[in-house]
């Protein structure tokens, strides 16, 4: 079960995800972004500041003031 | 150079089609995704190619896959060269007839500059996206093609510049809902068309 942890900032982060700017008020962990996305964790990989980041690490890490991820998500089919 | 190859010149250019033919694409899968998306580089003037796949070609593939009645029964690897040869004898393949793995994606597909993700599982697509996101390689991946209609909404996602990710990401495959030959044959030519512009525009 992945606890998904929210803490509120002072004041706005951003983010860059997939290319995209977002605007953050409250501090996420990739959990959290991905459960967030409404996404199955066993069909997404995550790529953080360039690393891919494995599952079993995705509750212990923080997105912080212009972090880049790449989030891919799978459906089945080719 | 073949006659064929010096017919593509009329719409590459000489220096476009050095490029094309100097690329190295490896392709994993090749079911609907990998045999098409090959036969539509091959056509585009692409001729070295790392193909892999376990699999043998069964009947139920040939709705989408580009394989022959023929050919039922004989490796993927194998029938996809021979057909491929057929539209350019003079290509630069190489076949690897084994299953791909965290262990071994990274180095059977070492010496690529492109990767082409055409599994049909979500864990094998996961494996590879895994492997080869941050590769620096161009990495080409596909996700939801299945079932048929609304196929403007199989489109291509750029999600860095050396990654990206082409299908409607929602239709997956399931019993309702099966792969056919116009929604994966279309999801397949755009991951070659993303690899043709990105190569061109080198």
């Amino acid at each position: 079960m992945l606890s998904i942890r929210v803490f509120y900032l002072d004041k706005t982060m951003r983010v860059r995800i997939n290319g995209e700017d977002f605007l953050f008020t409250e501090s996420v962990n990739v959990a959290g972004l991905v459960a967030q996305r409404k996404m199955r964790p066993e069909t997404v990989v995550v790529e953080h500041n360039n690393v891919i980041l494995a599952r079993d690490k995705w509750e212990e890490t923080l997105i912080n003031e212009n972090d880049t991820l790449e989030i891919l998500s799978f459906v089945g089919g080719g | 150079m073949n006659v064929f190859e010096e017919a593509l010149i009329q719409y590459f250019g000489k220096p476009g089609l050095d490029k094309i033919q100097s690329t190295v694409v490896g392709i994993a899968g090749l079911g609907g995704l990998g045999s098409n998306c090959s036969a539509c580089l091959v056509r585009s003037g692409f001729r070295k190619f790392i193909l892999a796949d376990f699999d043998k070609v069964e009947l139920n593939n040939l709705n989408r896959q580009f394989y022959f009645l023929d050919q039922v029964g004989l490796n993927k690897t194998d029938c996809l060269k021979a057909n491929l040869l057929r539209i350019n004898p003079d290509l630069d393949i190489t076949l690897v007839t084994q299953k791909i793995s965290k262990d071994n994606a990274a180095v059977v597909f070492a010496d690529c500059d492109v990767v082409v993700e055409a599994f049909d599982k979500v864990e094998y697509k996961c494996l590879m996206a895994e492997v080869f996101l941050g590769s620096g390689k161009l990495f080409v991946s596909a996700s939801g093609m299945a079932g048929w209609g609304n196929s403007d909404a199989i489109r291509i996602k750029k999600i860095k510049d050396s990654c990206f990710l082409v299908g409607d990401n929602c239709s997956e495959v399931a019993g309702l809902l099966p792969p056919c030959a116009p929604r994966v044959t279309i999801a397949a030519a755009k991951e070659a068309d993303v690899i043709l512009s990105w190569v061109l525009g080198r």
